[in-house]
């Protein structure tokens, strides 16, 4: 089918075969994916970058040096997104980009999209590196990005990667579209509706632009507030958060497995029945799995079983994919031990085996207990991430190397290196923290003889860790280095390229319409009745393979199978109140507090601290009262977290005087010995913007948030100063430094909101609010 | 699916994208079997701990475990009414005092220091004889539950009455320790000694 030739094609145009009539010809767009497996290995040493650099200052604290930018609040969640969005976004796209031509027979729909794809990527992933460490967050992990990258992010995504990815299906020359692009359509469709609606946001500049008439300084232009509020926000939040796991890292690799692997392995995939059975039930269950990252919490317990069940049926689903990864490797294992790539594969596969039966495990609410908030999470992601995803992308990226490069591999002697490093690199991670989040979940539940906590002070939870935390490093650095060699052997091999690509031209004809090629089901079984038969013939797939051919069909199917869990879920916590039975004392934020609220959103708090006290003896014991759903009505973006590398804040409000907040953020080693908390000296001399916080009080006030009378011109601001220069005089009066000094300080505004925290639930009810109706 | 095994397996599907062909192996038994267990489960699961009272609820179990621990911790301090006899009963019991050393650590440690002896500008030395919101040992009790009035010192609101008594028995039994404090942590003055522990191991 395939003929040498050097004349060239360009984009999709259809030109004849010179000989036969019928046939067109095509060449494969190998630029694009170049580009994309370039973005992959240099953004992956990025993310791997960062991820030892916060790893470190973990281990030594002194290593973020006071500086902003280089604390881990705020680089935490770059190095997050750079490993998701950047090393496996681009995986991703390589991946798809390479295979799906060859599965459809037909270059990729438009190179004017393929490249527009390519660059608004690298645009947004350089706007996330921008603005992460300059502390512009929307505070909900995964999902930081700010409301303009996030309007990028849909175009590119759905406008240029899925319009080129669903053209070129719809021009395919192949008459049933394989496997790996059932898993391609399933990302493309689920990622959509999670970012879009994980991102629904006010954005607070334009409010304030339009309410006020002022220019918003670029801070309050970058900053949005959700929708959603509290418990209905976690749900959306750890749905899209979730999801992310199962349809940016899960589902687009399994494709790049489907395709990559029988290819290196030159072996048939193992069974197509199997095939489909994972994909529709994966597809299926995923999407309900979401609240399993909130067992305990304010979210109600009907929520989190649903979860819980979800997670556990998704086990075999799962496993469907990694039975048919390893199986197709039958008859080829005696070349595993000599070839690299095939190594990738097996240990990429193996980990996404041993991460998708811990994860059902992890998943059931007793687990969890021990698990969350807890190291054991962050092992099991880098389990997943730096196994599947990162041994998977690079068992790819050499597969094709020669491929792209129309070369030999360099030096296969290096990839084998690159493996063995990177695997002891990746196990001794993983057992580590494996051990420091068992570790610390078994001290924070100990009692001693007399009932009580055996460690009460928390920071004792952590000092105990930083050995472990040291391992990690040496773990992290061994893997980057492996990908270092990585991208020396790539360079080294992309060096020897030919001086002008070779661009072969494929010949295959355009589908004709009216296809009838399907064989008749068979009548198996010795039954005559309608039913039995019409079942056989259900079972034999033939209805399947009917809609392989039917690409659009195909999609609104897996919209649907997305759809229902989603439905399932977010409906009635959104339309029960009984979900969030309301709390009369409990108020919306100060003015100030807000202020002091996104601050501590933008400084990344969230990423150590949590603010959700679970009904445990041991966590009542050392943090306070149960939280309730209704505490959290005000919380836009919700604050719960995820971590504990500190103490939960919760019940933080009142316990510790203003000086002493104020000491602690200068350097918390001062007044809490062994506390790994990077010190905040930016916070004492940077300025609140007054007039701004007219801005956030509007945008909250639009979402429903009921400020009355404060709203009135002026009230606002006059309020907040009342509020600092209060503030400033009790901390004075502890001893700290004078309040003209201390009064329009970022560090007042983030008092406020911690002395609030929790304290509302204790709270008076107050009869009547006339008090705030009257002038 | 077992029977087939044999004269199945292994065979090609007419299917070929790119090379890549599949066979129409069936699915193994087991990973039928294990799916529709953990469906069987979910229905179960689902079913028992939400529609029956076998498993009680979510918050009937913390309560539950609450009281238990109460009992347990307090035991007979619980009818006591707060005052110095309870404080000084608490002093001469070694294990309630150790539940109070417990709550300080958790709660009084970050202002107080490790040792209570003091913490420059935040907390005063507790283990010698000066004090400066002090006269009495119940003075104790109430700066843990009001704290100061100039907010110097917060009031310890996550505390319940049975943890305030024990954490300022445990406070009171810490003077004469005298741990050197930094610089002005041993600011107030002399006060008459607390009155002696009323010693009763049993309770506790």
């Amino acid at each position: 089918m395939a003929e040498q030739a050097t004349d060239q094609t360009n984009g999709a145009g259809t030109q004849k075969h010179p000989d036969q009539s019928g046939l067109e010809a095509f060449v494969y767009d190998d630029k694009i994916v170049r580009m994309f497996a370039w973005a992959t290995v240099i953004w992956g040493i990025v993310a791997f970058l960062v991820g030892v650099i916060i790893a470190i200052q973990l281990a030594f604290p002194q290593a973020g040096f006071g500086i902003s930018f280089l604390s881990f609040g705020r680089l935490r969640p770059l190095h997050t997104n750079a490993a998701i969005f950047a090393f496996a976004g681009n995986a991703v796209f390589a991946a798809v980009y390479y295979s799906t031509q060859r599965l459809c027979k037909a270059r990729m729909y438009s190179d004017l999209l393929s490249k527009l794809h390519f660059w608004g990527w690298q645009l947004i992933i350089v706007c996330a590196a921008l603005t992460l460490p300059l502390g512009i967050t929307q505070g909900k992990e995964y999902a930081e990005l700010e409301w303009p990258i996030d309007i990028m992010i849909a175009v590119v995504w759905l406008v240029f990667f899925g319009g080129n990815f669903f053209m070129t299906l719809i021009h395919r020359r192949e008459r049933h579209i394989y496997v790996a692009l059932w898993f391609y359509i399933a990302t493309i469709v689920t990622v959509t509706v999670l970012h879009v609606f994980n991102n629904l946001w006010v954005p607070a500049g334009l409010v304030y632009l339009v309410q006020h008439g002022q220019m918003p300084s670029p801070e309050l232009a970058l900053k949005s507030y959700p929708i959603y509020a509290g418990v209905q926000d976690a749900l959306m939040q750890w749905w899209y958060g979730h999801n992310a796991v199962a349809f940016f890292l899960t589902t687009p690799f399994l494709g790049l497995m489907y395709y990559f692997l029988p290819k290196a392995a030159e072996r048939p995939v193992f069974s197509y029945k199997l095939s489909i059975i994972h994909f529709w039930s994966l597809v299926f269950i995923y999407i309900w799995a979401g609240p399993h990252h909130l067992h305990y919490t304010a979210l109600p317990e009907w929520a989190s079983t649903v979860g819980m069940v979800f997670s556990v049926m998704l086990w075999m689903p799962s496993w469907g994919g990694m039975i048919n990864g390893l199986m197709t490797l039958r008859g080829a294992w005696h070349r595993v031990s000599t070839d690299p790539i095939l190594k990738f594969f097996v240990v990429g596969i193996t980990f996404y085996g041993m991460s998708t039966f811990e994860g059902p495990l992890l998943s059931i609410k007793s687990v969890n207990s021990l698990s969350h908030y807890t190291d054991w999470t962050i092992a099991h992601v880098h389990a997943g991430v730096l196994g599947w995803n990162g041994f998977m992308t690079f068992g790819m990226l050499y597969w094709m190397m020669p491929r792209l490069f129309q070369t030999e591999l360099y030096s296969k002697k290096l990839c084998a290196m690159h493996f063995w490093i990177g695997t002891i690199g990746m196990v001794l991670y993983v057992l580590a923290i494996y051990a420091a989040g068992i570790t610390q979940g078994l001290m924070w539940r100990a009692f001693d003889a007399n009932g009580r906590l055996s460690y009460p002070d928390f920071v004792e939870t952590v000092t105990v860790l930083i050995p472990m935390y040291w391992i990690r490093v040496v773990g992290g650095l061994l893997y980057l280095t492996g990908a270092c060699i990585g991208l020396y052997n790539m360079f080294m091999t992309w060096r020897t390229r030919p001086e002008k690509y070779e661009e072969t031209v494929h010949y295959a004809p355009a589908l004709s319409k009216g296809y009838k090629g399907d064989p008749p089901a068979k009548v198996r079984l010795g039954t005559n009745t309608k039913l039995g038969v019409a079942g056989d013939k259900f079972l034999q797939g033939n209805w399947h393979r009917s809609l392989e051919r039917k690409p659009v069909k195909f999609t609104i199917w897996v919209f649907v199978a997305i759809a229902i869990g989603t439905l399932v879920e977010a409906i009635p916590m959104f339309m029960v109140s009984s979900n969030v039975p309301t709390i009369a004392t409990v108020e919306p934020y100060t003015p100030l507090e807000l202020t002091g609220r996104d601050i501590y959103i933008s400084e990344g708090c969230y990423n150590c601290h949590s603010q959700m006290i679970r009904p445990f003896l041991w966590e009542t014991m050392r943090y306070g009262e149960v939280s309730k759903p209704g505490e959290f009505v005000y919380d836009r973006p919700f604050q719960w977290g995820s971590r504990r590398i500190g103490p939960d804040l919760a019940r933080e409000g009142g316990l510790r005087t203003h000086l002493w907040h104020y000491l602690h953020f200068k350097n918390p080693a001062d007044v809490s010995e062994n506390s790994i908390m990077p010190r905040y000296p930016w916070l004492l001399s940077g300025k609140i913007n007054f007039e701004e916080i007219r801005g956030r009080v509007d945008s909250m006030a639009l979402l429903g948030v009921p400020y009355g009378d404060l709203l009135n011109e002026g009230k606002t601001v006059e309020h907040a100063k009342d509020q600092a220069l209060v503030i400033a005089l009790e901390l004075e009066e502890q001893g700290g430094p004078p309040a003209e000094e201390t009064m329009d300080k970022k560090v007042i505004a983030l008092i406020a909101y911690l002395q609030r925290l929790g304290t509302d639930i204790s709270k008076e009810p107050v009869e009547t609010d006339a008090e705030e109706v009257s002038p | 699916m077992a029977d087939q095994k044999n004269d199945r397996y292994d065979e090609l599907m007419s299917h070929n994208y790119d090379g890549i062909q599949e066979y129409d192996n069936p699915i193994p038994g087991w990973w039928h079997l294990i799916f529709l267990g953990t469906c069987v489960f979910a229905v179960l699961y689902i079913v028992i701990v939400h529609f029956t009272p076998i498993v009680p609820s979510r918050e009937e179990a913390y309560n539950r475990k609450v009281a238990a621990a109460e009992e347990a911790q307090f035991g007979k301090l619980r009818e006591m009414p707060m005052d110095e006899i309870k404080i000084r009963t608490i002093m001469g019991n070694d294990a309630w005092l150790s539940t109070g050393q417990s709550i300080f650590n958790g709660t009084c440690t970050v202002c107080h220091g490790k040792n209570a002896e003091g913490i420059s500008g935040l907390g005063l030395n507790l283990t010698d004889d000066n004090y400066l919101y002090v006269k009495n040992i119940m003075d104790i009790v109430d700066l843990v539950t009001n704290g100061t009035e100039n907010k110097k010192m917060p009031a310890q609101t996550n505390l319940n009455p049975n943890e305030i008594a024990m954490v300022a028995a445990y406070a009171a039994s810490l003077r004469g320790k005298n741990v050197p404090g930094p610089e002005g942590s041993d600011a107030g003055e002399a006060i008459e000694p607390f009155p002696d522990p009323i010693m009763d191991q049993s309770g506790g």
